[in-house]
């Protein structure tokens, strides 16, 4: 077997182990057996597989297992669209959250939650109005930076920058004429947190992200052609404008699944595909499923800290990610820094 | 074979092409030449599918382009273009393999994967960059890079396509630009070469001696019509030379293929700054000073 494919495989393996070890650790520790009879409900309600109680086993069941079928949804969606959209837009430095696409969606649905009442927040009413501010965004987006076909990448940050302060600007304004219980809602979430964890809405992010994920691995192939330029891909069989729009599609479907459920996670996009990059060369057919592992990875982890660092309470998630990601960012800089000054 | 039956071409209100009417039969390499700007890119990529001509049709293997997949077409030709730039780095034997990907179904046997490495890695050896596979393509200089992409296009239509159709054609935008004398000369030998198996060849060339020594035809384009068309012999001389370029050249016979030796410029330019007077001639506008000429009309009022 190639290197590069033992390499995914012990991604793999590391994602099952940490999943493992999430389900042992919390503000309650779980003794390992427990945490893992406690997945098949006939075993939980027996005391002698390790449980100390039924209590617990159901506690893990109903509380820790969503949270983290959640962490594995939203972390292997945010990497994988990270990784497309870099492939796509032919750039290393796209990330969702540098494109607007997760703040047009969190725009969307902070909205529906302050301006709506109580009856609009379902998960699957977040999840759509989430899709169309990322789908807006991105498109917003795009035609800014797009000269006769072409995204030109200074006119793509740009434009990012602009869709993010427009959006950043109503979030400020919705915060403002908030309620105050919808305002601790609302700063908790735009911090990102996978604190709202419940089945019904980790069975949508569920649907949606395994979807997207199968069709977007789907077009790694096509992706992996463009890095010759547009023209050439055509030239190689590949109809770009159809790619192009299939990609930006699962991508914001991902990403606004995620931010829906969650909040603005960042950073994750971003780095995680630069690593996979490291290990498993630039081909995205290895870096589409390794970002989507690694995603989980690191949002199982960043997931750990926030919920153990200051036990019993909670630190928000994109702080942890943030933490973990800026230093990244500036190494990043640094490097591309001098292949850009040659 | 591609075949083009009066094609016209306009692009932002301009007849860029009108009335191309040409064939690239199997078997033949076709060179397109003429001066800068007279639509032979424009008819490459009319060719290859990237322009949808305004009026005319293109065909390749007796079907109307259009009635092609974007795959089946790529099974069948190759395009060389003049610029590449990777948006992520990749090794020279990865960028030849790119060329294999439209031969691609799914599932892919283990087989079919040994037997695109084996053709990759012949087309590199091919241009005579087989020791540089595993280098990354980014360090390579700008000659070789064209090559890479060259071993590319190779490698895509290395074997002819199975089916029922197994016609091939290759397009190349001044593959010699930037090479140096010895791979100027291997890439037209292997065009010809291709050739030679059965492949539909047509190039564009700016050294009017590479194109008559390699052409099987010769293409002569100006403004976006068709000049002269034919065998180098016949297209090649000097009063049409001088009609197209605008240079004087005189010939020399050897043999079916002559030798062109061109002369400066016949008519250039004088190399002075325009003068006021005729600058605005030129521009249509009064020659006065814009706030002098202002202030005399106040003055006055």
């Amino acid at each position: 077997m190639k290197p590069q494919r033992l390499t995914l495989f012990a991604l793999l393996g590391f994602c099952l182990l940490t999943i493992a070890v999430s389900l042992r650790f919390g503000a309650v520790q779980v003794p390992i057996l427990c945490a893992w009879s406690s997945l098949w409900p006939s075993a939980a309600s027996q005391p002698s597989l390790g449980c100390p109680d039924a209590e617990l086993a159901r506690a893990v069941l109903s509380l820790r297992l969503p949270r983290v079928v959640l962490a594995v949804c939203v972390g292997s969606g945010l990497g994988l669209s990270g990784a497309a959209l870099q492939a796509l837009f032919r750039n290393p430095l796209v990330d969702p959250g540098l494109i607007g696409v997760s703040s047009g969606a969190a725009l969307f649905a902070a909205a529906l939650m302050v301006l709506g009442s109580g009856v609009f927040c379902s998960p699957p009413l977040l999840l759509f109005a989430g899709f169309a501010g990322g789908l807006c965004a991105a498109i917003a987006v795009q035609r800014l930076s797009q000269v006769g076909g072409r995204v030109l990448v200074p006119a793509l940050i740009l434009a990012g920058v602009a869709v993010n302060a427009v959006a950043g600007a109503l979030i400020g304004l919705l915060s403002y004429i908030a309620s105050d219980a919808q305002l601790r809602g609302l700063t908790f979430w735009t911090l990102g947190s996978l604190g709202g964890a419940t089945w019904p809405r980790v069975l949508w992010a569920g649907a949606v992200s395994l979807l997207s994920t199968i069709l977007l691995l789907r077009q790694a192939g096509s992706l992996h052609i463009l890095v010759l330029g547009e023209s050439a891909a055509a030239h190689l069989g590949v109809a770009t404008d159809s790619l192009k729009r299939r990609v930006l599609l699962l991508s914001v479907l991902l990403v606004a699944s995620a931010v829906a459920l969650c909040g603005i996670v960042g950073f994750v996009g971003l780095i995680v595909p630069h690593v996979v990059r490291l290990i498993v060369g630039p081909d995205p057919r290895r870096v589409l499923p390794g970002s989507a592992l690694l995603g989980v990875f690191l949002l199982l982890w960043a997931d750990l800290i926030s919920r153990s660092a200051v036990a019993p309470a909670e630190l928000p998630l994109g702080i942890v990610t943030a933490a973990l990601g800026s230093p990244f960012f500036v190494a990043l800089l640094l490097r591309e820094r001098k292949r850009w000054a040659t | 074979m591609l075949y083009t039956e009066d094609l016209n071409i306009t692009l932002r209100g301009r007849a860029v092409l009108q009335g191309i009417t040409l064939s690239v039969p199997c078997g033949s390499l076709v060179v397109v030449i003429g001066p800068n700007g007279a639509g032979k890119t424009t008819l490459l990529r009319a060719l290859s599918g990237d322009i949808r001509p305004s009026s005319g049709q293109v065909s390749m293997a007796g079907k109307p382009l259009a009635q092609w997949t974007l795959q089946e077409r790529a099974q069948h030709r190759a395009v060389l273009e003049q610029d590449y730039a990777l948006s992520f780095p990749l090794r020279c034997l990865d960028v030849v393999l790119l060329g294999r990907m439209p031969h691609q179904g799914r599932p892919r046997s283990p087989d079919r994967r040994l037997d695109d490495l084996l053709i990759a890695r012949s087309a590199l050896d091919a241009v005579e960059l087989g020791d540089r596979a595993d280098d990354s393509y980014e360090f390579l200089s700008g000659g070789q890079k064209q090559l890479v992409q060259l071993a590319r296009a190779l490698a895509q239509i290395w074997e002819p396509p199975v089916g029922n159709n197994a016609q091939r054609c290759l397009l190349l935008d001044e593959p010699t630009a930037s090479l140096d004398l010895r791979y100027q000369h291997m890439i037209l030998s292997r065009a010809q070469q291709l050739a030679a198996e059965g492949v539909a060849v047509l190039a564009i060339l700016h050294d009017i001696n590479l194109a008559a020594q390699y052409a099987d035809t010769l293409i002569l384009l100006k403004n976006g019509t068709i000049v002269a068309q034919g065998s180098p012999a016949h297209v090649l001389t000097p009063t049409l030379i001088h009609d197209v370029f605008g240079v004087s050249a005189s010939r020399i016979d050897a043999g079916e293929r002559p030798v062109i030796l061109s002369a400066a410029a016949s008519q250039l330019p004088n190399n002075q700054t325009l003068s006021r007077k005729r600058y605005a001639q030129h521009a249509n506008i009064t020659t006065e000073h814009p706030v002098r000429a202002s202030q005399a009309k106040g003055g006055a009022a």
